[in-house]
């Protein structure tokens, strides 16, 4: 078992984890354009400065869909960060590399509605999912990639996802963020590769759905890649700034205050006006301090963590609860910058807590929904490497050559193992258009 | 995505009882977002009555709407911190980030001690979906829907076939709702269907 993390290339790039540990930075492919991957979500973001633009003809799009919206604007940001693990720019000195950065694209939109009232970014119908198969197969698509999925098997569907699979698409689809073994759809269909999640640790993640459909593994926890907006935390006090993370439903500005210790903030105290106040996790719930930072005149609040309440003791997403907000701002940051913050208490501090959309930004996030694009990001990779070969042939190469994990050969966590790129390479013999390496071409 | 980390809350008994008609405020509630007069839903909340006449159960806070109603505000503020029951009609409304939920109190009394300490239980009429598909797969596969509210459904196997034949069609589905924190979508309601027609 490897424990792998995300690296800081000297462009000052990141290469993320999950691209290195399935293999896709060990496969070079001159042809990484043979391949359209078809991202079936909740939009794109066109504007992001790692993603292409809607100039690029090798982007193509369902343009307007009447549940949804129109394909480049994605409030949720979903569709986003999974078409960054598939395809974000490698060489641009900037943010994070993608499985295929080269591949061709078309965007189909069902999740979100930017523009039109009562939609939702987390549901969309069964029917709505077959229509956007077939725009996908029209736009000359041959993967799609399906980060999304529901409880109930529709024969039409599956017919649907058959017929598309027997004339030449793969489909990939994730297994379910359940922890359970129900089966999702469309994953659960015979035409569709199920994909479950792994962390870091190449472990299967708890919340990964595991039965008897699950064909194939890729990284889903701490997923590092494109968001459309930029959520800016910070604290700087002395010469250092740290980042935080917004607590929820608390205030957004910028905040100018000495910093004061806080204790656990668990009192109103008339000597926080107009100061940044540190407090320590526990004890009282965030909503609370704040609450009580808020009474006192405090200007922010940063509230930092502890090991008692977080072994990890890294900064974490709080919140004030359903129902409760503050004027003034809060971050949540680790035990170690709250310390550091303690060591500067007196001093000058600013907080910052600005969140820009449309922006370009990067998050880690966790589910089958970022396992999924790892999956059809090198199925592109390996297919653009023998453009000639079925999608049957490609994905008997990925099973075939997955990294085995859990119990001895396919299982109901890991399938056949974690999917690897320079495997299925090797394994198909000479390639006119890629090259397999031994260390990362980047 | 990122987990949201959120803080218990904890109930008191209270001792008095008062019950009052409040139709005419539930209309104006209405109009605030539930588009299909068709379409409505009673809510019974059992949980605390916090001060400024929101009622906190299950991880939901509602705002209880008693403020034209002279008895109900002067039992609210006899109740204040305790723990009672709340009957009425629904709705929400965005509210910059946040989904304010608008309980239109028809009735509100002190609320006995029972094994149930917190309980949402709500009967919807409303449109009823199925073959719904989320992000992550993260959903029942079923929804009811009452004017912008949108809300899963859990449902056993007779019920699914049932929820099958109404697909599209408006339905009454009565059950109690709670608040679910997933991996992707951060913030989901199921309703556990006890009775669906």
């Amino acid at each position: 078992m490897t424990t792998w993390s995300n690296a800081v290339l000297p462009s000052g790039e990141v290469l993320p984890y999950g691209i290195q540990m399935v293999q896709a930075d060990l496969v070079t492919s001159i042809n990484e354009n043979a391949r359209k991957v078809c991202i079936i979500d909740s939009g794109y973001s066109a504007q992001h400065v790692d993603l292409r633009d809607d100039t690029d003809d090798s982007i193509t799009q369902n343009v307007f869909n009447a549940g949804s919206g129109t394909w480049n604007q994605d409030s949720c940001g979903h569709g986003s960060h999974v078409a960054g693990t598939v395809m974000a720019i490698a060489g641009n000195g900037t943010g994070v590399i993608g499985a295929i950065p080269g591949v061709k694209l078309h965007v189909v939109k069902v999740f979100g509605n930017d523009d039109l009232a009562g939609g939702s970014c987390a549901w969309t119908y069964s029917s709505t999912l077959i229509n956007a198969l077939n725009n996908c197969e029209a736009n000359g698509a041959n993967i799609t990639s399906m980060s999304l999925g529901g409880a109930f098997k529709s024969r039409t569907e599956e017919v649907a996802f058959n017929n598309a699979y027997n004339r030449g698409m793969l489909h990939v689809a994730a297994a379910g963020n359940d922890g359970s073994t129900r089966t999702s759809y469309p994953a659960g269909y015979a035409s569709v590769m199920s994909v479950a999640a792994v962390d870091a640790t190449e472990t299967h993640a708890s919340f990964s759905q595991s039965n008897k459909d699950v064909e194939i593994s890729a990284p889903g926890v701490a997923v590092l890649s494109t968001v459309p907006w930029l959520d800016a935390n910070t604290l700087t006090s002395g010469a250092t700034t740290v980042a935080g993370t917004h607590v929820e439903f608390s205030g957004r500005g910028t905040v100018n205050g000495t910093l004061v210790d806080g204790g656990v903030c668990d009192s109103v105290v008339s000597a926080w006006a107009g100061k940044v106040v540190l407090c320590q996790r526990g004890v009282v719930s965030f909503n609370a301090k704040v609450q009580n930072v808020q009474s006192g005149g405090g200007a922010a609040a940063v509230i930092y963590n502890n090991s008692t309440n977080d072994p990890t003791c890294a900064d974490f997403a709080g919140t004030l609860g359903d129902g409760n907000s503050s004027s003034i701002p809060a971050i949540g940051v680790s035990c170690q910058d709250g310390a550091d913050a303690l060591a500067h208490q007196t001093e000058a501090s600013t907080l910052v807590s600005q969140m820009s959309v449309p922006d370009s930004g990067y998050e880690a996030w966790d589910g089958t929904s970022m396992a999924t694009p790892h999956v059809s990001g090198v199925a592109a990779l390996v297919w653009s490497c023998y453009p000639t070969k079925t999608n049957q042939q490609i994905r008997s190469a990925l099973d075939a050559t997955a990294l085995d994990e859990g119990t001895p050969g396919r299982d109901n966590a890991y399938g056949y193992g974690i999917v690897q790129a320079r495997a299925a390479v090797d394994s198909l013999g000479t390639s006119s258009y890629c090259t397999t390496l031994l260390g990362s071409k980047y | 995505m990122r987990q949201a980390v959120r803080s218990g809350r904890r109930a008191v008994l209270a001792a008095v009882l008062v019950m009052l008609a409040t139709s005419d405020r539930s209309q104006r509630i209405y109009g605030l977002g539930q588009a299909d007069p068709g379409h409505s839903i009673e809510a019974e909340v059992k949980g605390t009555l916090k001060p400024g006449y929101q009622i906190s159960a299950t991880g939901l806070t509602w705002d209880v709407d008693i403020s034209e109603d002279g008895t109900l505000r002067q039992a609210a503020e006899q109740l204040a911190g305790k723990q009672v029951i709340v009957r009425g009609k629904y709705a929400e409304r965005n509210d910059g980030p946040r989904v304010r939920r608008i309980l239109t109190a028809r009735a509100l009394e002190p609320a006995a001690e029972t094994e149930r300490r917190e309980y949402v239980d709500v009967t919807v009429r409303g449109t009823l979906r199925v073959g719904v598909v989320a992000i992550g797969g993260e959903t029942t596969g079923a929804t009811i829907t009452a004017g912008p509210v949108t809300w899963e459904l859990e449902l056993d196997g007779r019920q699914r076939e049932l929820a099958v034949r109404l697909n599209g069609s408006t339905a009454l589905v009565s059950g109690p709702i709670r608040p679910v924190g997933g991996v992707e979508v951060r913030n989901r309601t199921i309703l556990t269907v006890r009775r669906i027609q």
